[in-house]
């Protein structure tokens, strides 16, 4: 007779992991990193940042899992971490003198609206660049307000109520933030694409909503 | 930018297609969708930017098994905080309500101010700027649950166990009351006293802080004391390496942390679930 090991849920390593068990934590946390570094690898946009951002945010879960209660599910708590250390990360990179060299994916090492935490010129090189660079440099060109939910939603798979949750905002909020820096999103690479007569760029009414 | 600014000129289209992509339409708004080719064709556009986000590079094997390794590095370290440090709060003799947070501020003044001493050399390297440094920094310091003088002279930036300050007040402490950016600045004041940092930029404010003009010179009333309430502290957790806890606060009626950032030196307020509530500049 062959017996079939069944994979522990989340909830069931994290209890291990609180009870000392390296193998549960090792195992939670491979289940969870690729997602993770995904999550911080677009907020941050370079591999560079997002491995540091990584890194802080594992070890943030770490510091904090014995106080972890399972009210919400650890995938949430977890993204919510490494958004905020993806966030940190941002700053800090903004703060910090360029560096020649530095691995950066793309030359976003330009000035920094920091109301907007976006950069308009990443938009202007997107034509003369592959499909994984040009939506690097769509997302650097989108508002952190957007580009969060939208990550968090395609990258993390996160529902409306989830990403509600971690960035503290109304479910409405987020439905409209993500439909919006989709839109910008699809527009910026229509345009660098060559294509000025799609769907996605029909003149956008202007409307008051506030949600 | 203001909630209004954040959704003025939302496109309903798009609002539509977005929805119906994410499985988050009512059945009308997906008939209407589905009968729509111009709608159609909005939903593919955002189906291949949903794709081409998806589409991450993975990390490199080594990235990964450094992170791992830095994981277990924390994992394996001795426990921070005794059990018994997450204890209800002491319950306040209210004829000595205003004695209480000058004391438990002035115990953060001495200790702080201390280890603020030996960690001058420490921090004279000034290589924390760089996200890279920070790293080995982190990677180095494998038992960070004491912060020895040994440590602190050994030129890394080291990271600091947020108990071991947070714990000077004992093993129950009141949260104290701030309800304004301001009051924050003035906490984060008392405990600068004694301790030099690296220049910071201008301050940038996070979630719902709003800009900060308070003078650091004058301190307020004594700080109010939260009513009794059992709090854990699950905000340790949301700390990164090169934050180091400052007290238990309830900011604006949230139970919270103050927190400074030893490399900017800006201070947060966090919550349990990792909110950044405010911050201030030093």
């Amino acid at each position: 007779m062959t017996i079939m090991a069944v994979p522990l849920d989340d909830a069931a390593l994290v209890r291990a992991a609180q009870g000392g068990d390296r193998e549960a934590l090792d195992q939670l946390f491979r289940r969870h990193y690729d997602r993770v570094h995904g999550v911080c690898r677009r907020i941050t946009g370079n591999d560079a940042d997002a491995a540091d951002a990584t890194q802080e945010a594992m070890i943030a879960m770490v510091r904090g899992l014995d106080r972890f209660d399972g009210r919400a599910s650890f995938g949430t708590w977890a993204y919510r971490i490494a958004t905020n250390a993806s966030l940190d990360e941002l700053r800090r990179r903004r703060r910090r003198p360029l560096v020649a060299g530095r691995d950066h994916d793309h030359g976003n090492d330009h000035g920094h609206d920091l109301h907007e935490h976006a950069d308009p010129s990443a938009g202007e090189r997107i034509e003369q660049l592959g499909d994984r660079q040009q939506i690097d440099a769509a997302l650097a060109a989108l508002a952190e307000d957007f580009r969060v939910p939208v990550v968090l939603r395609d990258v993390a798979d996160l529902d409306y109520a989830e990403i509600a949750a971690i960035l503290d905002v109304p479910v409405g909020t987020v439905k409209s933030r993500i439909a919006r820096g989709r839109g910008m999103l699809a527009s910026t690479i229509s345009r660098a694409n060559g294509n000025h007569d799609d769907a996605s760029e029909r003149p956008t009414p202007t409307h008051d909503e506030t949600q | 930018m203001t909630e209004r600014d954040l959704n003025d000129e939302l496109n309903p289209q798009h609002a539509l297609a977005s929805a119906y992509l994410d499985g988050a339409a009512s059945p009308a708004e997906r008939a209407h969708v589905e009968a729509a080719p111009e709608l159609q064709a909005i939903v593919a556009a955002f189906a291949a930017v949903r794709a081409l986000v998806a589409d991450v590079p993975t990390a490199a094997a080594d990235t990964r098994e450094a992170a791992f390794a830095a994981v277990f590095t924390e994992f394996d370290a001795p426990a921070l905080v005794p059990a018994a440090a997450s204890a209800a709060v002491i319950p306040l003799n209210a004829k000595r309500r205003w004695a209480r947070p000058v004391l438990s501020v002035a115990a953060a003044i001495l200790l702080v101010g201390a280890i603020g001493v030996a960690a001058k050399g420490g921090l004279s390297g000034d290589d924390s700027n760089s996200s890279s440094a920070s790293l080995d920094s982190s990677a180095k310091v494998a038992s960070p649950d004491v912060a020895t003088e040994s440590q602190m002279t050994s030129g890394t930036v080291a990271a600091m166990a947020p108990s071991t300050i947070g714990s000077i007040g004992g093993s129950a402490q009141a949260a104290l009351i701030i309800d304004t950016p301001e009051q924050l600045q003035a906490l984060a004041a008392t405990t600068l006293a004694d301790t030099v940092l690296p220049t910071a930029d201008l301050p940038e404010t996070t979630a719902a802080a709003s800009e900060n003009t308070a003078s650091a010179d004058t301190l307020p009333a004594p700080f109010d004391l939260a009513p009794t309430e059992r709090y854990a502290r699950p905000a340790l957790g949301c700390l990164t390496l090169r934050q180091v806890f400052l007290a238990d606060i309830q900011y604006q009626g949230v139970f919270a942390i103050a927190a400074r950032d030893t490399v900017t030196g800006m201070t947060s307020a966090i919550t349990d679930d990792c909110t950044v509530l405010a911050t201030v500049g030093s």
